[in-house]
């Protein structure tokens, strides 16, 4: 089934049509979101919202961009979205313990992404640290690059900017990350 | 030394940038499809029971402002009618005070 068939299919609700659609992207998905959440479950939840929110809202996609980059839209806007709950959750967590309700931390991530090689498993760790320190666009744009492997013009589709932004936002990323291992290795490399 | 130890460092930040060269892609957890479907299932399945037509936004709106609009009348009409209730009230304290203290003799000379 081409793209055009699919899409029309998935508008007449066609139930193989959408397994068809998530065995075709679901990894993508999942990838994506689970580079910018940093963990399984959350990008397990998250990756399950964008394809119930690709159901829910495929009759108003009018096809002006590429099925994909659409899916990609809503999965980075999803792990935004839950980006966003978990630093709220965070902050009320904090307050809750100045004022001495509860004073269980939340626990620090060190994410291991499946796909990492054995030999930079330490130096990925330290990086998807400082990559989850980045504004959400320079980590929108980095980890499409860095983790999902998408070319500058694809990035410029999905976060539906100029190609010269998203190089802007990968050199200012690229420097925040220097600037934030520099000073984490300062502190923690040995003599 | 410190050109060494700047050197080390700038080396070992090289070395993390380029950490995610080579990445493999990871893949969505077996029974992905399945999973997701019992959730769609559960959450876009029509609500059914006494109260599943308040799931219908524009009816709960509309429901609610009535329900608001009543409130607001009962409060003015209360307020409204505070005065002449409070003569009544009067009127009917009256008549209790009356009907349940008035003399005794009062029963003893009716005739049956």
């Amino acid at each position: 089934m081409d793209e055009a068939q699919l899409i029309v299919s998935l508008k007449d609700r066609s139930k193989s049509a959408f397994r068809e659609l998530v065995a075709a992207f679901q990894d993508r998905v999942y990838n994506t979101c689970l580079g910018l959440l940093q963990n399984e479950q959350d990008a397990e939840e998250c990756a399950q919202d964008v394809f119930i929110e690709v159901y829910r809202s495929v009759s108003s996609f009018r096809g002006d961009a590429k099925l994909s980059t659409w899916i990609y839209r809503i999965a980075t806007t999803k792990s935004l979205e839950l980006i966003r709950k978990r630093k709220r959750l965070k902050r009320f967590a904090f307050l809750k313990s100045l004022t001495g309700s509860d004073g269980e931390e939340l626990p620090v991530a060190s994410f291991e992404h499946p796909g990492i090689q054995l030999e930079q498993k330490e130096n990925a760790q330290v990086l998807f640290a400082a990559i989850a320190q980045l504004p959400e666009s320079q980590r929108v744009a980095f980890t499409l690059h860095k983790v999902e492997g998408l070319p500058y013009q694809e990035i410029c589709e999905v976060m539906d900017t100029s190609l010269s932004s998203v190089e802007s936002l990968m050199f200012r990323a690229k420097k925040n990350l220097q600037k934030q291992l520099k000073d984490y290795y300062e502190k923690n490399m040995k003599a | 030394m410190k050109d060494n130890k700047d050197f080390e460092l700038n080396k070992q930040v090289d070395e993390t940038l380029n950490a995610l060269e080579g990445l493999g892609k990871a893949q969505a957890p077996p029974f992905f499809y399945t999973r997701l479907e019992a959730r769609m299932q559960e959450e876009l399945a029509p609500i059914s029971g006494p109260f599943a037509f308040l799931s219908n936004l524009k009816l709960s709106v509309a429901l609610l402002s009535l329900f608001m609009i009543l409130n607001v009348a009962s409060i003015f009409l209360i307020t409204q009618d505070d005065s002449s209730t409070q003569v009544q009230g009067e009127a009917t304290l009256e008549s209790f005070t009356e009907e349940y203290f008035s003399s005794s003799d009062q029963y003893e000379n009716q005739t049956y």
